[in-house]
């Protein structure tokens, strides 16, 4: 049918079924920004458009319903390239991180002022209530409404109210508009679906209904016939490689127990056969006609089931190691199944596969039982946390093509060089031979840490000479990606009447599910990121990592540190109780301070001997002073009305800033014809700010204006070797790579300049903006680059910088919350949450807020809310957005604070820290130990539901 | 796949098509046929949007609702009674109360829709080309005539609840009473289940009304019937809908 329609302002004559889907009709039309989240389900809002005035899911609307109307996007606010005062507001207040529903939030806020010229508190969280935002917690959309609404008057006004740090320094520490900003919130091309070129294949995938079977037999012959079939992938055609997804460095410490297909099936949703097609309807019809016999087998899904004697075994497989073989792996092996395939240990990880154990571990100092003999007082107290889901708005995606004989990956990952590592080996061909670019990321979170489908398009691609598009929908999101590990951990503390610790003992077990990526460092991190915040002369831990038939886990946010600090901290609440000391005295009295040395990190090297660490900064006690302050730590608040009760909770908590002997980071810089700075980095900026943090670093280093410096990240052809972004090595490694290359190439201007000036190098230096002294002259950066780049000049000046380390630089925290628990219903309302986290010095500082914001909020999700749910089968029943509960705006703490707590850590980039992971770690134990004191009852396992707090205290 | 999309004109119009296409769903804002949630996928539609039915007015005793009114303009009226506004405000988001409508809510029967216990409380009517008829009986049988017009009282001492695990989520378990001349009515609403007035609970308060707020939920959550889900256990749910609906019960005596 004909559909005529205005949009932004043109007259638009369209043919089209009645029945297309609008977001997917205005994408047709060009218009990038009106994007799908959530399958059409209206959950996200990433495809708000204005019709006829208000605010609407494109993806809820048909074409036929578009006849006569008015229909505005993001593209419509914008005057002559320029961001309108609510997109500059939006970028400049830290709202634009991933960045994939920026321009619908953009419109949203548009649209509020439309109607309210001067909007409340509760008119904002109206205008955003469609929107669901992970990145940055919501909380500072109220700063940036009334940034907005000041330069609808002028302009020019500037940001305000984000505190800054380091006078001394010029950028760095200073808001300052993030460089990926205005292409975010403008809705330009920027994320892997706006790359896909006409022509493209479709991957469309076969996936288990059954969460344990083995494929007897699979019949792809009719499907093959039906026109714009290109191709179908099964285990019977696909490279016999194994792998893992886990997006680790070499050799990684996760099990290769996996191929691209498998002739065994692990979980509802396991790949079967991938079909390449045409068109969609072709491959939704060959879907169709695959013909799968499967032999059935029990599953299991729990780690007590994984460990009975008698358990169902999910990898009978063949296995090999690296280096460490243990002496009867060849009568192990008897067992192995061939159906099962191979497991290949890079280095031993303790594993016993064929009793369903991925890896283990268990180490300490000290001697805990002489520790808690010593003890006055003992707590014993057993935690569990539940499957998370990452959510990210934008889905996992991938766009793979033929450039002659490279492949080339368009990519919305976390590791860009892990990736191309990977999907060199599984197809057998060199790295040379692999181009990844890692696109805009609408969201990561650990998720795109692993290489979740950018194998299986890769091969199609490789294996068919055709480029092909993979795109998940939100259920495959939900059924077939990466999760948080659940995990049990048991924790045991002795201490003196006097409250002194003499010994912490963690015993954690883990469900790795189907495949053990991160089986080991994740749940490792529930130690090494916690019992590091004690200085106990007695601790040990053991970690126990099982297979089952849950959907795939990974990374996430924070690794296992949440679910450790949930158990830790709350058993120190408890244990103060028990003493009788208030807590944050008895965690005063135990915790960690500058100059301390981390034994107990000795043994906690994810996968290698670690080494001791001497804190060199730490913000814990500051934090602590600060937040008791805030939330009038010790005065006992009582409501009005007798349901209620009102209780606070503190937690302390820390992360790492990468992994110190592990993580690498490389950068490279040019100075360009006019005397400004290209940065080049292997860096994986995921909407963090990355970037930002590395042209402020170089334009700090060389005394430049942030304009004049420029950044191209993560794209393995143009840019050096990077680990990539996790465990939180962005500012730190990336960041550091990024200083020594401009340090280096402010030793060659010094000496280039010197020779033009014919001055000593000493007695030269760089002056702002962009310039040399010396004694007698001075030369311009401009002056020096047209010297070097003419035909006789000695080459353009370049800079490098590598950076590796065996220091920590390590983040800490404090989190204070106040509830209501209404002891009636069951329902918890948090009226105050302080997170009072110390970064070193917030490079980006509003940016860095924004990521504790959105960090909490995360984790008062898993907290309170959230958790994948299966039936009896393996089926995941809450597999989307909105049966699975995560926290929109309405779910904000009434009172939402996040300070930044300066230190200056020598290691760090202008003594800059992490800071995404560490919010992460501190609501699951503040909220718990906040629930207590209002109504006196301990919930020891996610989420904290009303029927949970009901049935503690004994109403149900 | 929707093919065939028609934008009748009239009423007569629209249920000529009806007849025509039997399988044909009448659409009025979308937001529900539209959504991969839906699990429907008819491949005719017939829209109301050309009908004239987006108002709203006094008629009486009665607030009037043209079908293809939305949530927001209902909820943004001035005459919209406050029980109603406060539901249709806790409904999903903005961007979806500016699509859906009230008629379409009631179309699906959907118990996860709060709203719909509100209605049934204020013993709300429907107006359909051939009767008008409570939103009570339209829900509970088997009805799908074309809904034109939806009929509010415009003083009804009605008060609604709802559970759910996020402020926005899903509604778990949505209650509501309502005092009229007729009597009491209660409503209680379960996802996954169905929604149904407590009747021989209505009979057997509606003379005296319990002072103990506790012993009052405690025989509502006796008069629930429940079922456990993935979600709660039937337990939670009897007991949440008491302590609700004696909350709202009470409040809606006092005319609250």
């Amino acid at each position: 049918m004909k559909v005529s329609f205005t949009l932004n302002g043109l007259k638009k004559n369209v043919y089209t079924e009645a029945g297309e889907n609008v977001q997917s009709l205005l994408q047709r039309l060009g218009i990038f920004s009106v994007r799908d989240s959530d399958d059409h389900q209206g959950f996200c809002g990433s495809d708000t458009i204005i019709l006829n005035g208000k605010t609407v899911n494109a993806g809820l609307l048909i074409a036929g319903q578009t006849d006569g109307s008015d229909i505005k996007t993001i593209e419509s606010v914008m005057k002559d390239g320029k961001l309108s005062p609510v997109q500059s507001a939006l970028v400049d207040c830290g709202l634009v991180q991933s960045g994939y529903n920026s321009p619908a939030a953009a419109l949203m806020l548009t649209n509020l002022f439309e109607r309210v010229a001067d909007p409340t508190k509760d008119d904002v969280m109206d205008a955003l209530s469609p929107l669901f935002s992970r990145s940055a917690g919501y909380q500072p959309f109220f700063k940036a409404v009334e940034l907005a609404k000041k330069r609808m008057k002028d302009p020019l006004y500037k940001t305000e109210g984000f505190e800054e740090f380091r006078e001394d320094l010029r950028e760095v520490g200073k808001v300052r508009r993030k460089i990926d900003g205005h292409q975010l919130v403008a809705g330009q091309k920027a994320f892997v679906e706006d790359m896909v070129e006409p022509g493209t294949c479709i991957l469309k995938m076969l996936q288990s209904p059954y969460a344990h079977a083995y494929i007897r037999s699979i019949d792809t012959q009719e499907a093959e016939k039906i026109s714009g079939v290109v191709s179908i992938i099964t285990y019977k055609n696909c490279p016999d490689v194994y792998y893992t997804n886990a997006g680790q460095g070499a050799p990684e410490p996760s099990p290769h127990d996996r191929k691209l297909f498998n002739q065994k099936v692990c979980y509802v949703g396991d790949r079967v056969a991938a079909v390449v097609a045409e068109t969609e309807e072709a491959a939704d019809e060959a879907l169709k006609k695959i013909k799968v016999d499967y032999e059935v087998l029990k599953p299991v899904f729990t780690w007590d089931e994984a460990q009975a004697l008698d358990a169902p075994v999910i990898h009978k497989s063949f296995v090999t190691y690296g280096v460490g073989a243990p002496e009867d792996l060849d009568e192990y092996n008897k067992n192995a199944d061939p159906r099962d395939g191979k497991i290949h240990y890079p280095f031993p990880l303790r594993a016993d596969p064929h009793h369903n154990l991925a890896a283990s571990v268990k180490g300490g100092i000290g001697d805990v039982e002489q520790g808690f003999k010593e003890a006055d007082v003992i707590v014993e107290r057993t935690y569990t946390t539940s499957q998370i889901q990452c959510t990210p708005t934008e889905p996992h995606v991938v766009f793979t093509k033929m450039q002659g004989d490279r492949l080339v990956i368009h990519a919305s990952t976390q590791v860009p060089f892990h990736l191309r590592r990977v999907v060199a080996k599984i197809l057998g061909i060199p790295e040379t031979k692999v181009h990844v670019i890692k696109e805009r990321v609408g969201g990561g979170f650990g998720s795109k840490q692993d290489v979740i489908l950018e194998d299986v398009a890769a091969y199609a691609t490789y294996s068919t000479g055709r480029p092909v598009y993979y795109r998940y929908t939100r259920n495959q999101e939900f059924n077939t990606c990466s999760t948080r590990k659940p995990m049990r951990v048991h924790v045991k503390i002795g201490a003196k009447k006097d409250g002194t610790f003499t010994a912490i003992q963690m015993d954690n077990e883990a469900n790795t599910g189907p495949f053990g990526a991160h089986a080991l460092t994740v749940p490792m991190n529930a130690c090494s990121k916690n019992l590091p915040l004690f200085l106990c002369p007695n601790m040990y831990f053991t970690v126990r990592i099982y297979y089952s038939n849950i959907m795939p886990t990974g990374a996430y946010q924070g690794y296992g540190a949440p679910k450790g600090a949930f158990a830790l901290i709350s058993a120190v609440a408890e244990l103060a109780e028990k003493l009788g000391i208030d807590q944050i005295e008895l965690m005063r009295k135990n915790m960690v301070h500058e100059g301390a040395v981390l034994e107990i990190l000795r043994c906690l090297g994810e996968g290698r001997e670690g080494t001791p660490a001497l804190v060199q900064s730490c913000g814990l006690d500051k934090a602590l002073e600060i937040g008791a302050k805030m939330i009038d730590w010790g005065k006992k608040e009582v409501s009005n009305n007798p349901d209620i009760k009102i209780g606070k909770g503190v937690s302390i908590s820390q992360q790492g800033s990468g992994l110190p002997g592990l993580d690498h980071s490389n950068a490279h810089i040019l100075m360009l014809a006019d005397g400004g700075f290209s940065v080049h980095s292997g860096a994986a900026d995921i909407g963090t700010g990355l970037d930002t943090v590395m042209a402020k670093v170089v334009a700090e280093v060389l005394n430049v204006p942030l304009s004049q410096v420029t950044v191209m990240s993560g794209d393995t052809d143009h840019t050096p070797f990077d680990t990539g972004a996790y465990a939180s090595s962005g500012t730190f490694f990336s960041g550091n790579a990024a200083r020594l290359a401009a340090e280096d190439m402010k030793k060659k201007i010094l000496e280039k300049a010197a020779e033009y000036l014919d001055e000593p190098v000493e007695d030269c230096t760089l002056e702002y903006p962009a310039k040399v002294k010396g004694k007698k002259g001075e030369i311009t950066y401009a002056q020096i680059a047209y010297n070097t780049t003419t035909g006789h000049g000695s080459g353009q000046l370049q800079g490098t910088g590598s950076f590796v380390t065996e220091n920590h630089a390590i983040p800490y925290g404090a989190n204070f919350a106040q509830v209501a628990v209404n002891t009636r219903t069951g329902e918890i309302e948090i009226q105050k949450f302080y997170a009072l986290l110390d970064c070193g010095t917030p490079i980006n500082p509003e940016l860095a807020q924004g990521q504790v914001f959105g960090g909490v909020l995360k984790s008062i999700g898993h907290s309170l809310y959230e958790g994948i749910i299966l039936d009896k089968d393996g089926t995941p029943l809450n597999d989307n957005l909105q049966d699975y509960n995560p926290p929109t705006i309405y779910d904000l703490p009434k009172d939402f604070q996040a300070p930044l707590v300066f230190t200056n850590d020598p290691d760090g980039p202008y003594g800059g820290k992490s800071i995404s992971e560490l919010a992460t770690n501190g609501a699951a134990p503040a909220l718990a130990i906040a629930i207590h004191d209002a109504c006196g009852i301990w919930i020891r396992d996610w989420p904290f539901s009303p029927e949970k707090i009901l049935k503690a205290l004994g109403k149900i | 796949m929707i093919t065939e999309f028609f934008k009748p004109a009239t009423i007569e119009e629209a249920l000529q098509l009806k007849s025509t296409y039997p399988e044909a769903l009448y659409m009025a804002g979308g937001s529900w046929i539209n959504s991969s949630r839906s699990a429907t996928d008819p491949e005719v539609v017939i829209s109301l949007s050309g009908l004239g039915l987006n108002f709203i007015h006094q008629e009486g005793a009665f607030l009037s609702i043209g079908a293809t009114t939305t949530l927001q303009d209902i909820a943004d009226h001035s005459l919209t009674p406050d029980f109603l506004r406060t539901c249709l405000k806790q409904f999903r988001n903005r961007n979806i109360r500016n699509q859906a409508t009230l008629a379409g809510m009631i179309a699906t029967k959907n118990p996860a829709f709060s709203s719909l216990t509100a209605l049934i409380a204020a013993n709300a009517e429907v107006e359909t080309p051939s009767q008008k008829i409570t939103v009570e009986d339209y829900i509970t049988t088997p009805q799908d005539g074309l809904i034109s017009t939806i009929l509010i009282p415009l003083n009804p001492r009605v008060c609604a609840r709802k559970h759910s695990v996020t402020a926005r989520g899903v509604s778990l378990v949505s209650v509501a009473a309502g005092f009229s001349d007729q009597g009491i009515r209660l409503v209680v609403a379960q996802d996954g289940g169905k929604i149904e007035r407590l009747k021989d609970f209505e009979k057997k308060f509606d003379a005296s009304m319990p002072k103990d707020r506790d012993n009052l939920s405690n025989q509502i959550k006796n008069a629930v019937v429940s079922f456990d889900d993935y979600r709660t256990s039937g337990a939670f749910k009897k007991y949440i809908a008491g302590v609700m609906l004696a909350d709202c019960l009470i409040q809606a005596a006092e005319g609250v």
